[in-house]
């Protein structure tokens, strides 16, 4: 197989903008104008002029975003396949430099700087595990579903980024690696009775679990069972959060009103509380017009699953799509009191460009894909 | 290592099923979310949005201005004035320490119990540090209140007392206000407001206190103030004006100069409080901003007692002021008639023991007014044990003694006029008719207060009314009045018989209290000297080898002008002899004082040629020769008469004899 370039003359007969999946580009793109106008309004009302202009950074770091997103476009996803191991142990040497060199920052090192702005390695391990999966489980070639032996090397593969993400440490994100190795593994097809018995163990591992996580990510699962217990403390995120959330009623306090936000009662407001600044302003209808759309995104994205041409392009959207589903869905989950306070951002929403880049690489691997079945071999 | 295309296609039929479940429980977990979002956003809407109304708008209270006390002219005895009071809120300080340890360089503060208040109150509360800050404390916080995060400056109205220790037991005084009142308040009042605790600020708190304003703020997390959004003005408190006359009070306080005891003027015909003396007083000022521990003890532990109020709590052996109530009682049971001739030896027999007369050589022959103008004590001794105890206490109680005056004023003691029955359950001991020689002359178990006494002086000057005593307009207008409320059942030919008396104890050559003779009015009143410890019969003492605070107190009780009666007043001086000598003088100051601003009272011309008859000169031979100047404080003007003395100050104590069962 050659490596080609991105040509459209490639595709049969049809005309690039006809394949090109529009609609998943528009979406990704109404994502990031919502995340941009409420990162403007979090820091509307800052003294500082560097917080003022997040929003215009968060555009910069779109417009990077959409080049890395076409550079993606422009090389054909099955090269991944081949430089699959090289970026995975690039992948993991950047974590581990990282965690030697990296800066800290809020009790964690989780930054490594270049060139003055500050990167955030664990963000992008999650694409690089989904390309070292895909890779993995379509190694596998079996027709029936995988049992526990075919995991291990999966497995290992989802393990040393976990423990050094873990160890930053970003539980976060070290979850949501988890997550991602479940579903891809899960995707793949495995054997009932693999299924019934790591439920099992897991039921009974579960509460030694406890005792591994530290003293203040106990405290934050207890937070969130009854956060008025420390209400100036570990409670305060989540219940300024609900209250930012609550007051916004049906109809929100109005485009650019809101007081939580404003008045700095919430916390990360521009990075992973912004779902509430969102629905303080702009109230229930609006908010779960945007749930709506994260939920067409995400089936969207399902649906290049079963269209892929083959099983490495349907592994790395599947992956890409419950990379996406899973930061969504913990991150508004956390905003609303349902799961502890993790840092985890908003796909296309939060400020940030690690997470930016790393989720506009995930869509450009998806039309990738879905631009895939198209074109000639 | 590309799949080929029929691999692919049966791995993708073996997954359609798998991305439903995915899509599923993509679904499911949206609708979660969603319900979640309806629960905080619909159904906890109000909870929530009033949480974060409460968060963005922090209601300030704004203390209304305390109402002014007056006089009876409208001058100020007490007002407000500004004071900067200096606080931190704990939430919006990060570092306490360093900064209490900043402002320390320059204000008073206690870094300690500070920061001992900081870790118990909740973040919010504001922990004050300083109530009253000088000008330059103030300059030096609202320079660097950019590098004072949380410290907030404030002005608080506070209470001013311009007089200082001027009448502090009538106005009283204010304190932080306690739990228990906070709790009982309803709202009405907040965590270290001042609440008045005693006197008219106390009785008067409801008048004086304003209505708290509100003002509703806009802050943000860091607890600074952005905008205001509401504001509802406090309510100033009433002025309270008072009965009191200052230049009467003012001259009272002064003429007690460094005596201790009590004074009290009022009119006797409506009640009206104009002076009100107890000495020695207290600068409630120290109160306003909250008194030091150190303060506080050295006022509570002073043996002088100056927090206590004496017109109203004193409780005193009346001595020979009690002798208008036992000669009333004599004249209405019928003991006694104004002809009726007693002979005084000196000495009064009783049984197998001898009471004395302070005048050890006798009276000679005394009816009732030479009794009362000499202050005769055989001659009350005789009725005294003639009335007996129910009939004197019968009377005694008409005259208010013995019971409570009904002055507003935060409580009084009723003094007592004892009884068989009050004898037996206090003392479990049975009336002896000894006894009633001793409380015919004011000593024994009889004690009243100073007020009683000045109302028994009204009630003889009014002819037989019992008046209320008023310290307020407010109450005085709220009360109807006429020439007979509180008429008692005595008759006026008694009432007249002993206000003669009364006039002669001033009048008359050999009264006791001939030091008022020659003053510009007309006074009558009676003189009487109580010892505070009995002293054994055949050991007279001198005044001078007596332990201070055993010595006889002064009284006198008086009222003027003797036609048409404006003032009574009744003045205690503990432990400082003669009642004509030391109490006389201070009740013609005050009466002086208050009868000269009443355009309608005449001054009587200056006594040149004397109109009373020579006073026999073996008795009083001073008496004829002496005058004695207007206002005029004779202690301080070492008479110039020294034989004067003699009638009055005579070494033994007056009421020298003993009372007890042997």
């Amino acid at each position: 197989m050659s490596l080609k370039g991105f040509r459209p003359d490639q595709y049969a007969q049809r005309r690039f903008l006809k394949i090109f999946d529009f609609p998943l580009l528009a979406m990704t793109l109404a994502l990031c104008a919502v995340g941009v106008a409420a990162i403007y309004s979090a820091n509307l009302q800052s003294e500082s002029a560097y917080m003022k202009s997040l929003y215009l950074r968060q555009s910069y770091y779109i417009v990077l975003s959409l080049i890395l997103m076409t550079a993606v476009l422009a090389v054909d996803y099955r090269a991944l396949e081949r430089f699959a191991y090289p970026i995975y142990f690039i992948g993991l040497a950047t974590l581990a430099g990282t965690l030697v060199f990296g800066k800290i920052g809020g009790g964690a090192r989780r930054w490594i700087e270049i060139a003055g702005y500050n990167i955030q390695p664990s963000e992008l391990m999650k694409i690089i595990l989904i390309i070292i999966l895909a890779r993995g489980f379509g190694d596998i070639l079996k027709k029936e579903d995988l049992g526990a032996r075919d995991l291990i090397k999966p497995a290992l593969f989802t393990l040393f980024p976990f423990m050094m993400v873990a160890s930053q440490p970003d539980l976060g994100t070290a979850m949501i690696l988890i997550f991602i190795f479940v579903c891809m593994a899960f995707f793949n097809g495995l054997k009932t009775a693999f299924l019934v018995r790591t439920a099992g163990l897991l039921a009974l591992a579960t509460p030694s679990f406890w005792y591994l996580l530290k003293p203040y990510q106990q405290k934050r699962i207890l937070t969130l069972l009854n956060p008025e217990a420390d209400p100036m403390g570990g409670g305060y995120h989540i219940i300024q959060s609900k209250i930012a959330i609550g007051s916004g009623g049906l109809w929100g306090k109005g485009v650019f009103m809101g007081t939580q936000s404003k008045l700095n009662f919430l916390p990360a407001k521009h990075t992973d509380f912004i779902f509430s600044v969102f629905a303080e302003e702009i109230g229930f209808f609006g908010a779960a017009l945007l749930i709506a759309l994260f939920f067409i995104f995400i089936l969207r994205m399902m649906e290049v699953t079963g269209l892929a041409k083959d099983k490495f392009g349907s592994l790395l959207v599947m992956g890409v799509a419950s990379m996406i589903s899973f930061n969504f869905l913990f991150n508004i989950g956390m905003t609303m009191g349902l799961f502890p306070v993790v840092g985890i951002p908003l796909p296309f929403i939060s400020y940030g460009g690690s997470a930016l880049v790393t989720n506009f690489i995930g869509i450009g691997l998806i039309i990738n894909v879905s631009m895939g079945r198209f074109k000639l071999d | 290592m590309l799949r080929t295309r029929p691999e692919w296609e049966d791995f993708l039929r073996k997954r359609r099923g798998k991305i439903r479940v995915f899509g599923a429980a993509l679904a499911v977990a949206c609708l979660v979310i969603m319900i979640r979002l309806w629960h905080l956003q619909v159904i906890e809407y109000s909870s929530l949005a009033g949480r974060a109304e409460s968060n963005r708008i922090r209601q300030l209270t704004l203390d209304g201005q305390r109402g002014l006390i007056v006089d009876r002219d409208g001058k100020v005895l007490v007002d407000t004035r500004p004071s900067f009071r200096l606080s931190v809120v704990p939430e919006d300080t990060p570092h306490p320490k360093s900064t209490l340890e900043y402002l320390s360089k320059k204000i008073k503060v206690d870094i300690n119990s500070a920061l001992a208040r900081i870790k118990e109150v909740r973040s919010f509360t504001p922990v004050v540090l300083n109530r009253d800050m000088d000008r330059n404390s103030v300059a030096f916080v609202e320079e660097r209140r950019f590098e004072l995060p949380g410290v907030a400056l404030e002005i608080k109205p506070t209470r001013h007392y311009p007089h200082a220790d001027f009448a502090a037991h009538v106005l009283g005084y204010l304190g932080s206000i306690t739990a228990q009142a906070l709790t009982e308040a309803e709202g009405k009042y907040a965590m270290g407001d001042f609440v008045g605790q005693t006197g008219l600020e106390k009785e008067y708190e409801e008048i004086l206190r304003g209505r708290k304003g509100l003002k509703r703020v806009e802050v943000d997390a860091a607890g600074r103030e952005l905008a205001t959004l509401a504001v509802e003005p406090p309510k100033s408190g009433h002025q309270l004006k008072l009965t009191m006359d200052f230049m009467t009070q003012k001259a009272a306080e002064a003429a007690f100069a460094d005596y201790r005891g009590a004074a009290v003027a009022l009119d006797p015909n409506t009640g009206e409080v104009l002076a009100f003396v107890s000495k020695p007083s207290f600068d409630p000022n120290l109160f306003t901003i909250g008194i030091s521990p150190k303060e506080w003890n050295s006022l509570v532990t002073d043996p002088a007692h100056p927090l206590q109020n004496r017109v109203t709590h004193g409780q005193y052996p009346p001595g020979s002021t009690f002798k208008i109530a036992v000669a009333l009682a004599a004249l209405e049971e019928g003991i006694t008639t104004p002809e009726r001739e007693i002979k005084c030896p000196g000495y009064f027999q009783f049984g197998i023991r001898k009471f004395r007369c302070w005048n050890k050589h006798g009276h000679g022959t005394v009816n009732l007014h030479k009794a009362i103008v000499e202050s005769c004590d055989v001659y009350f001794y005789t009725v005294g044990t003639e009335l007996g105890v129910e009939k004197l206490e019968r009377t005694a109680r008409r005259l208010g003694l013995g019971l409570k005056t009904g002055i507003r004023l935060g409580g009084e003691r009723t003094g007592l006029i004892p009884t068989k029955e009050w004898k037996l359950a206090a003392l479990k001991e049975p009336w002896h008719p000894g006894e009633m020689v001793s409380c015919a002359i004011g000593q024994g178990y009889v004690l009243a207060t100073p007020l009683q006494l000045a109302l028994m002086t009204a009630a003889v000057a009014n002819w037989g009314r019992m008046v209320t005593p008023t310290l307020t307009v407010v109450e005085q207008e709220g009360r109807k009045q006429n020439a007979e409320t509180g008429r008692i059942n005595i008759s006026k030919e008694s009432v007249r018989l002993v206000r003669e008396a009364m006039r002669g104890v001033v009048a008359d050559p050999h009264g006791t209290a001939w030091r008022l003779r020659n003053g510009p009015y007309q006074y009558a009143g009676k003189t009487g000297t109580a010892q505070v410890v009995r002293m054994r019969e055949e050991e007279p003492v001198s005044e001078e080898d007596v332990a201070e605070h055993l010595r006889d107190h002064a009284l006198f009780i008086a009222f003027a002008p003797y036609d048409d009666p404006k003032i009574a007043v009744a003045v205690v001086v503990e432990n400082s002899g003669h009642g004509g000598e030391v109490a006389a003088p201070i009740a013609k100051i005050i009466m002086d004082t208050y009868l000269a601003r009443l355009p309608e009272v005449k001054r009587m011309a200056k006594p040149k040629p004397k109109p009373q008859p020579a006073a026999p000169p073996a008795e009083a031979p001073a008496e004829t020769t002496v005058v004695v100047p207007p206002a005029d404080d004779t202690r301080q003007n070492p008479p110039t008469e020294a034989p004067a003395e003699a009638p009055l100050a005579s070494p033994t104590p007056s009421e020298s004899m003993e009372a007890h069962n042997p």
